[in-house]
């Protein structure tokens, strides 16, 4: 009798295994012919999240930090590899309300590149300082960087969409770099990591004499 | 058998260009393609997905809540204030996902038919009333809704290990980030 319920029980688990798979499967291809039904209102929609997905990933200053928020998190680990990108997006979130507002913020494109400069040296240095330290590292620079979106939200259309792609398109940088920071296990990797957060760290100060130069009234 | 049923589904769309066929597909594709519709039953979902008995029950809760809210749209008449009630509501979801925190029954419940409601005032809102007066388009609005909720916390429910319980987290971030800048939109546009 035991040995029945035993079988049973594996069956059961065999099969309930296979149930998020088979309803992801299920939705995944639902999708598509939702998609392509009535393009018409959802074109500018969808048009909308391509270009909030875009407005980080195209913005080289955007993704050093971005990946450099999440291989920091993979040196200090847990619990901040998985709380430095929750908690990035909603600071992001206040610097974002700012930029929708028109509410003015003093050297952004600074701020930006200077994130780059900090993050990357943390990165490069192996940096492991408090989690409080860390935390407020990456909420300032958040600020300036969810300013910068959210100054740029569209007018019309759908803006909730730019703002879906460009939360969306932060996290999954985010994630790309913790992806980065498995090579932490290897004694190649860590030297890989460190000179990553030193590239990371150049092209900050690349991007913050950018700014400098092109700022109004530099060079006159 | 994925590949077919891939292709079936357009076959169908193919020539259904009027009739309730046509209405269906439009209520489908309304969902899917306003986030504003597809986040708070998201969120509801994964708000759920921690009692996986209820899930399948649940998605009543949802349904009724969706019909309330289209009736509720006849009496709403300013697009942008039910807009902010609605993005405030989704913001208050997305925090619990985040949070993770251990609801009674009754205020999930609650929080599924509220979910429901606000989509469903949104939809009629937006729209002037016109879901109730187009019976197609709002079953296949309300069912592909109820799908949706109902598969993604069928999946949300399986999620076991720590990772994947932080995942969710990271979602309900992403939740309460989205409803808060579109907040921000409407007092810009409010002004």
């Amino acid at each position: 009798m035991s040995r029945l319920r035993y079988r049973r029980v594996r069956v059961t688990q065999r099969h309930g295994s296979r149930l998020p798979a088979c309803l992801i499967a299920a939705t995944l291809v639902a999708m598509p012919a939702l998609v392509n039904a009535h393009t018409g209102a959802g074109a500018a929609g969808y048009g909308g999240f391509i270009s909030g997905l875009l407005h980080p990933v195209t913005g080289l200053d955007h993704v050093v930090a971005m990946v450099a928020v999440g291989l920091w998190g993979a040196i200090l680990g847990a619990p901040a590899i998985w709380a430095l990108p929750i908690a990035f997006p909603l600071v992001m979130t206040f610097g974002a309300v700012l930029g929708v507002l028109g509410v003015p913020l003093p050297g952004i494109e600074t701020g930006i590149a200077a994130s780059g400069i900090v993050l990357g040296t943390m990165v490069m240095l192996n940096a492991r300082p408090p989690l409080a330290v860390a935390f407020s590292l990456i909420s300032v620079f958040a600020i300036f960087h969810g300013h910068a979106h959210g100054a740029e939200l569209p007018e019309s259309g759908v803006p909730v969409f730019y703002a879906a792609g460009f939360v969306i398109a932060t996290g999954l940088l985010h994630l790309s770099g913790i992806a980065l920071g498995l090579l932490l296990r290897w004694p190649a990797g860590r030297v890989a990591v460190r000179g990553t957060g030193a590239c990371i760290a150049a092209a900050g100060v690349y991007f913050l004499l950018s700014a400098l130069i092109s700022a109004p009234g530099a060079g006159s | 058998m994925l590949l077919a049923s891939a292709g079936l589904p357009l076959t169908a769309h193919a020539h259904a260009n009027a009739g309730w066929a046509h209405g269906l597909l439009d209520g489908a594709a309304v969902f899917v393609g306003t986030v504003e519709y597809l986040l708070p039953v998201l969120a509801a979902a994964l708000l759920s997905s921690r009692e996986t008995p209820s899930i399948r029950c649940s998605v009543c809760y949802i349904a009724a809540g969706l019909l309330l809210g289209m009736f509720c749209a006849y009496a709403a008449s300013d697009i942008i204030v039910v807009a902010l009630i609605a993005q405030i509501y989704l913001s208050l979801l997305g925090l619990l996902v985040l949070l993770e925190l251990r609801l009674p029954v009754v205020i999930v419940t609650l929080l599924r038919f509220l979910a429901g409601g606000m989509v469903g005032l949104e939809l009629g809102n937006s729209t002037a009333g016109a879901p109730l007066s187009e019976p197609a388009l709002t079953l296949g609005f309300i069912v592909t809704a109820a799908g949706m909720y109902t598969a993604t916390g069928l999946i949300a429910s399986h999620v076991r290990t720590g990772w994947q319980r932080i995942a969710i987290r990271i979602v309900g971030s992403w939740i309460v980030a989205i409803a808060v800048i579109y907040i921000a939109y409407l007092i810009r546009q409010f002004r």
